[in-house]
């Protein structure tokens, strides 16, 4: 072993510049050790370079952009899917309008009083909130509002399902 | 590369076929090094194809200053770590660690006789199982470099490490694999 020897491993790295790659080089002509660490290796690397590359199917281009096709799909129904639920929040306001406006707008003037009582007292805002809920939900007087939000909730369920349908995996 | 941006300029402005394009053109490397990192082939394809299409949703994040295919190793590198960290599949063989129904890989026509062929085929396994003992760190680099192809310095920059990091991984590598390989070939 002499000192040009400890260049074995950086020539092996592929980390000497010209001058010490030439200087090794001459030294392993007379140095039997580092000569046959750099056989070993190389030998280990044709071994490496000559492992087969797999064939790549003929239409695997063809599944991606199938796939990429598929995804957009998705995407613009799940779009398609936001545009209808806004449509249909839309024409149940309308439909709230149409049917029913005064009671309407005395519900929300009832609401905003209701805000009004809670800001200047916490029990009668408790009381008047219960009041307008209890009037609300009692049977028999299913009001515009729970009508119009039963009508969306179904609208929005059957789009779903169709939704569904449409992007069922091939 | 100038006509590889055009190809990206045309997919960013809504033609889709023409990602066919950029596919054609990595689906081989891409593939074999999937394949050579994880081990089985049907996974490997399946796993390409998730590739390219994280590739194409992300094409918007692609910045020209750097290759196409440094950044498209990027995300099959780091989907296939998931994948392999997900399995646990440290070790594996190359051939039939999957299913018994797996896909079988072909493999590239070399033009030799049948006798060369077997010989070649035998010591092709034998190191192919061999870079499969290898650790992940080690395993890339190799897999990179010598199936791949790929330059030190497009493996540094896809594994995001210094040039003589990846000098020293391959070196360390080829030593491992020298002594699995030793009186084996």
């Amino acid at each position: 072993m002499n000192r040009l020897c400890q260049l074995l491993e950086r020539y092996l790295k592929d980390d000497l510049n010209k001058e010490e790659k030439l200087l090794f080089e001459s030294h392993m002509v007379k140095c039997a050790h580092c000569r046959k660490e750099v056989e070993l290796l190389r030998e280990v690397d044709e071994y490496l370079n000559a492992i087969p590359k797999v064939k790549v199917p003929d239409n695997f281009s063809n599944i991606v952009l199938e796939k990429i096709h598929q995804h957009k799909k998705v995407v613009a129904g799940w779009y398609l899917y936001g545009a209808f639920a806004f449509l249909s929040f839309v024409a149940a306001l309308f439909a709230i309008a149409a049917v029913g406006v005064n009671s309407f707008v005395n519900n929300f003037v009832f609401l905003g009083k209701s805000l009004y009582n809670f800001a200047s007292s916490v029990l009668t805002a408790v009381v008047t909130l219960s009041g307008s809920l209890y009037n609300a939900l009692t049977p028999g007087k299913v009001n515009g509002i729970v009508l119009t939000m039963a009508f969306v909730i179904i609208f929005l369920v059957f789009l779903k399902s169709i939704k569904l349908f449409s992007s069922v995996e091939r | 590369m100038c006509d590889e941006l055009k190809v990206i300029d045309k997919v960013l402005n809504g033609d889709v076929d023409a990602f066919g394009i950029l596919v054609k053109r990595y689906e081989k490397q891409i593939v074999n090094y999937i394949f050579r990192m994880i081990g089985d082939y049907q996974d490997a394809l399946e796993l390409s194809q998730e590739v390219f299409l994280k590739a194409y949703l992300a094409l918007k994040t692609y910045r020209s200053e750097y290759s196409f295919s440094t950044w498209l190793y990027k995300i099959a590198k780091n989907r296939t770590i998931d994948f392999i960290r997900k399995r646990k599949l440290n070790t594996v063989s190359i051939e039939g660690q999957g299913d018994e129904d797996s896909l079988k890989p072909q493999y590239e026509d070399t033009g030799l006789k049948p006798d060369e062929v077997y010989e070649k085929k035998r010591r092709a396994n034998l190191v192919e199982k061999a870079v499969q003992k290898l650790p992940l760190e080690y395993r890339e680099v190799i897999v990179m470099y010598h199936i791949d192809g790929l330059k030190y310095e497009e493996i540094a920059e896809i594994l995001d490490l210094p040039i003589g990091t990846v000098k020293n991984r391959i070196f360390r590598a080829r030593k491992i694999l020298k002594e699995i390989l030793e009186g084996e070939i």
